[in-house]
């Protein structure tokens, strides 16, 4: 046990190096792709408020701090970060720092909504097919897990809107609000969060169902029924323990999609996250919004990475073992 | 050899004089078919347009008719041609970014598995934190850089796949340069980018193709995708994302506005999916070296 704890605080201090490291890449990255961009930084500013005179645009790049050397900026503006101040909005009368405030928890709360739908839908479904191999529960699965994988969830949200607007005539679009509490929103986001999750959880269904059969297969299988273990028992309380390891790292490489997805839907469902708030500032050239939002949307993105990595030894004994002896 | 060309269904007893149904590549012909169909669609509409796609020929929202196929849109301008028009686009910008990102990946992953050491480790590196960043942030930032033109747009989109392939060449290099025609080649002085282009890269061929198949299909959703967000093709240039954008509104009283171009992006994506399955049958990779 002590040597797993060693083993296991090296392994998070590699872990969490490797996500600081990428993010300190991004950040130089986004800092200065975004100086690349032709034109003036301030021409989003001239938009919103009218031309200025030459002595208020000079009195405002000093203000933004334009007039400086590009490292002095980058700096500056990193060790503002990282006191939580993002600088100040160029079109929008809040700092970019209390945009990203009130938008992150949306995106937050559809990227977990999604994640556990996903979870709840592929684990029974993997389960059901690995149990049920090459019969019908197994051949429906299949079918409809190439469906939710091949159709891109963006024309899956379109086709939703679109029948919705005929049908039922839910209120979809524009339900999210910021005058709502977490449980109101997140009803409202099942729909959204149930497209994300449905090609989600298509390749957990599919990593499932192989470690299942490959479970199944195996002879403790005849000892367990030969005790008298029913085969929801043995699938569930023994098989699905070693056959969802692999999904794990399916979850990891899924969270990109996901991430990227989150982008996307909120656009289509008008939901006021941080895909919403990106797409807007890149819209109106907010340089400030731009960097901060695609930085905190990574972030985002390698923090749930970073969980489900530091989670893993805990669910696989071998793994934890190897994390000791390494 | 870590590659074996097996023909399908080869484990079979039976003979195989009479060419079975399962011996036509049904995904390959119907993937291909789907895309040279929209494409000759799009030519005809681009090139004799059944009504000028720039022009308010019709009234506001028309229904389908014998003139207009598909209906007009709010400023009456025909659907059907637009829709085409669309179609085209879509093909030529997830043929030219599957193209670049396979010319670029393809080199670069030839040369990474073929010289290994310190310049196979940092290129990976980068490669897999490219890999590792949500797709529509990054492609995102090269739009702001790059500018909002169709050629920018197959650029980024070719930056961005390049690293998928970069890696599955690189996989199918490291297990051919150990043969020993690559051997006698080095023996016989054969310089290396000759090593590269002649005797390594014919043998990722396959490889390439199958992913390059995949790359479109994953262009034609992004490319569909960037335009709904008004970061992809620009108007007035026909595009389906755009499209799809622009006619949400209609959709209570026009539903064919959002269905049409939904239809081409969805059509486009099986079309490069089953291209890419039929690929993988008909050339039927597989390795026994390198766990996939």
């Amino acid at each position: 046990m002590k040597k797993f704890r060693a083993g296991y605080a090296y392994y998070v201090a590699q872990r969490l190096g490797t996500a600081l490291l990428v993010l300190l890449i991004l950040s130089v990255v986004v800092f200065f792709l975004v100086r690349l961009i032709p034109g003036d930084p301030l021409a989003g500013y001239y938009d919103t408020h009218g031309t200025p005179s030459i002595e208020e645009i000079a009195r405002l790049r000093e203000q933004l701090g334009l007039d400086k050397a590009w490292y002095t900026q980058y700096f500056e503006w990193l060790g503002g970060i990282l006191q939580g101040d993002f600088g100040a909005s160029l079109t929008k009368p809040f700092s970019v720092g209390y945009q990203i405030g009130r938008r992150l928890p949306y995106s937050i709360e559809l990227a977990l909504l999604a994640t556990i739908m996903a979870l709840i839908i592929g684990i029974p479904a993997g389960v059901l097919a690995g149990q049920r191999a090459n019969h019908l529960p197994d051949i429906a699965v299949r079918t409809g897990v190439m469906l939710a994988i091949s159709i891109p969830s963006f024309l899956t949200a379109l086709a939703v809107v679109l029948i919705n607007s005929r049908t039922l005539k839910w209120n979809l679009i524009g339900a999210v609000s910021s005058s709502k509490g977490i449980v109101d929103n997140g009803i409202a986001m099942l729909v959204p969060a149930l497209i994300l999750a449905l090609p989600f959880s298509g390749t957990v269904v599919r990593y499932l169902r192989s470690g299942m059969i490959e479970e199944l297969a195996k002879p403790y299988r005849i000892t367990l029924a030969a005790k008298g273990l029913s085969d929801a028992e043995i699938a569930y309380g023994h098989g699905l323990r070693n056959a969802i390891i692999p999904v794990l790292t399916v979850i990891s490489v899924r969270l990109a999609t996901l991430v990227g997805g989150t982008v996307v839907i909120e656009n289509i469902f008008s939901i006021p996250g941080m895909g919403k708030y990106l797409i807007e500032s890149i819209s109106s050239a907010d340089y400030p919004s731009i960097q901060g939002a695609i930085l905190v949307i990574a972030s985002v993105y390698l923090l749930m990475s970073l969980i489900v990595d530091l989670l893993y030894p805990f669910l696989d004994p071998r793994i934890k073992s190897g994390v000791g002896e390494s | 050899m870590n590659y074996t060309l097996k023909k399908p269904q080869d484990d079979t007893k039976k003979p195989q004089t009479k060419k079975r149904f399962q011996d036509v590549n049904v995904s390959l012909i119907a993937g291909i078919a789907i895309i040279a169909g929209l494409t000759l669609l799009g030519v005809v509409m681009t090139f004799w347009p059944l009504n000028n796609p720039s022009l308010s020929l019709g009234g506001r929202l028309e229904g389908p008719s014998a003139r207009f196929w598909l209906g007009t849109d709010d400023i009456g301008r025909d659907t059907f041609t637009r829709v085409a028009q669309a179609a085209l686009t879509g093909v030529a910008v997830s043929i030219a970014a599957a193209a670049g990102a396979c010319m670029v990946g393809a080199v670069i992953g030839a040369f990474t598995g073929y010289v290994s050491g310190w310049p196979d480790k940092v290129i990976m590196r980068v490669v897999d934190a490219l890999l590792a960043i949500p797709s529509i942030l990054i492609v995102l930032i090269l739009r702001l850089v790059l500018g909002t033109g169709v050629w920018q747009l197959v650029l980024a989109l070719a930056f961005l796949y390049s690293p998928s392939v970069v890696r599955v060449i690189r996989s199918t290099v490291l297990v051919t340069r150990r043969s020993d025609f690559v051997a006698l080649a080095e023996i016989a002085g054969v310089n290396t980018p000759s090593i590269l282009l002649k005797y390594l890269l014919p043998n990722s061929l396959p490889t390439l193709l199958v992913q390059g198949a995949s790359v479109g299909s994953n262009a034609v959703v992004l490319e569909a995708v960037l335009s709904y967000l008004g970061q992809g093709i620009q108007p007035p240039q026909p595009s389906a994302g755009r499209m799809l954008y622009e006619y949400t509104k209609f959709m209570q009283t026009s539903p064919m506005l959002l269905i049409a171009p939904a239809m081409v992006v969805f059509l486009l994506t099986v079309g490069w999916n089953l291209t890419a399955d039929g690929l993988q049958r008909a050339l039927l990779i597989t390795r026994s070296g390198v766990k996939k």
